[in-house]
């Protein structure tokens, strides 16, 4: 089996690849995505911890999380598509204000 | 500005060594357990201990997506207007004013007429999310199924604008009323003529 500190290694990279995406990024969707980079490595580092100490819980902590990207990525998607309905863009540079 | 794009950077690389360096503590990973996780487990605890958060998270779940889905389909008609004529929003207003000729409509009052049900259940029919009232998409299946099925999506809008007298967006069941009442009238006039 692979070493959980390996996996904990690899958590740790995509959520701080996650993280500077959602920093540097203009492009609203690939910031969507950086998100789910995050909410994933969050997610691998459950299922290790579960794995290593044989507790389930890490396990149902992953469901939440998957269940909690899916509303956000659905969520998130329609304010897309409603910015660039008001705006034309969904560059966040461009894109100050919620309301129009 | 660049300093502080080099600022930012800079923390996120120290962030990820802080990270690496809290996960690779000895104290989280020691004390192995033999236990074996399976399948069985997951379940016994999704469906036992777990339940009600889980079902909590499920109806928070489908709020959410209800709420996409909905906000999703306010737009819908500015996205095909935009698509069919690639038009600027100035435009919208302009496209919504149609060129039918009346026809339609008639031709729907004559296919609601002839199938020999109430208002009420030809309302009920059509109705499909049980909301009392007709949208822009329950309006063009119904048009669908009286053999309208060619017309443009603007135009269906201008006939729901013909048809809606109070200015809601949508048709209720005394619009539709109306509907059948005017055909009656044209027809009753037609004979008398």
């Amino acid at each position: 089996m692979i070493d959980p500190l390996y996996v904990s290694g690899l958590s740790a990279m995509l959520f701080v690849m996650g993280l500077w995406g959602a920093f540097t990024r203009k492009n609203a969707i690939i910031v969507l995505m950086c998100f789910e980079l995050m909410l994933n490595a969050a997610n691998l580092q459950f299922a290790a911890a579960a794995v290593h100490h044989g507790d389930v819980t890490g396990w149902i902590y992953t469901v939440f999380a998957i269940a909690i990207a899916a509303a956000e990525v659905a969520i998130g998607l329609a304010i897309l598509l409603s910015m660039y309905n008001q705006h034309e863009t969904i560059s966040l540079d461009e894109v100050e204000l919620l309301k129009h | 500005m660049r300093l502080t794009s080099i600022t930012t950077r800079l923390a996120l690389l120290a962030l990820l060594f802080v990270l690496l360096g809290v996960l690779a503590d000895d104290a989280i990973w020691a004390n192995p357990s033999d236990a074996t996780l399976d399948t069985p487990m997951l379940s016994d605890a999704m469906f036992g201990a777990w339940s009600l958060p889980l079902a909590l998270l499920g109806v928070l779940l489908a709020v959410a997506m209800i709420g996409a889905a909905y906000l999703v389909r306010d737009e819908r008609l500015e996205n095909l207007l935009w698509q069919e004529a690639d038009l600027d929003k100035a435009a919208l207003e302009a496209l919504t004013t149609s060129n039918l000729d009346g026809d339609e409509l008639a031709r729907f009052a004559t296919h609601l007429a002839a199938r020999g049900l109430s208002v009420a259940q030809l309302f009920a029919g059509f109705d499909r999310d049980g909301s009392g009232t007709l949208d822009t998409m329950e309006f063009e299946a119904a048009l669908r199924q009286a053999g309208i099925d060619d017309l443009p999506f603007r135009d269906v809008d201008a006939l729901m604008r013909t048809l809606d007298a109070n200015g809601t967006g949508q048709i209720d069941l005394p619009e539709l009323h109306n509907l059948l009442l005017q055909h009656e009238a044209a027809i009753g006039g037609g004979e008398e003529e």
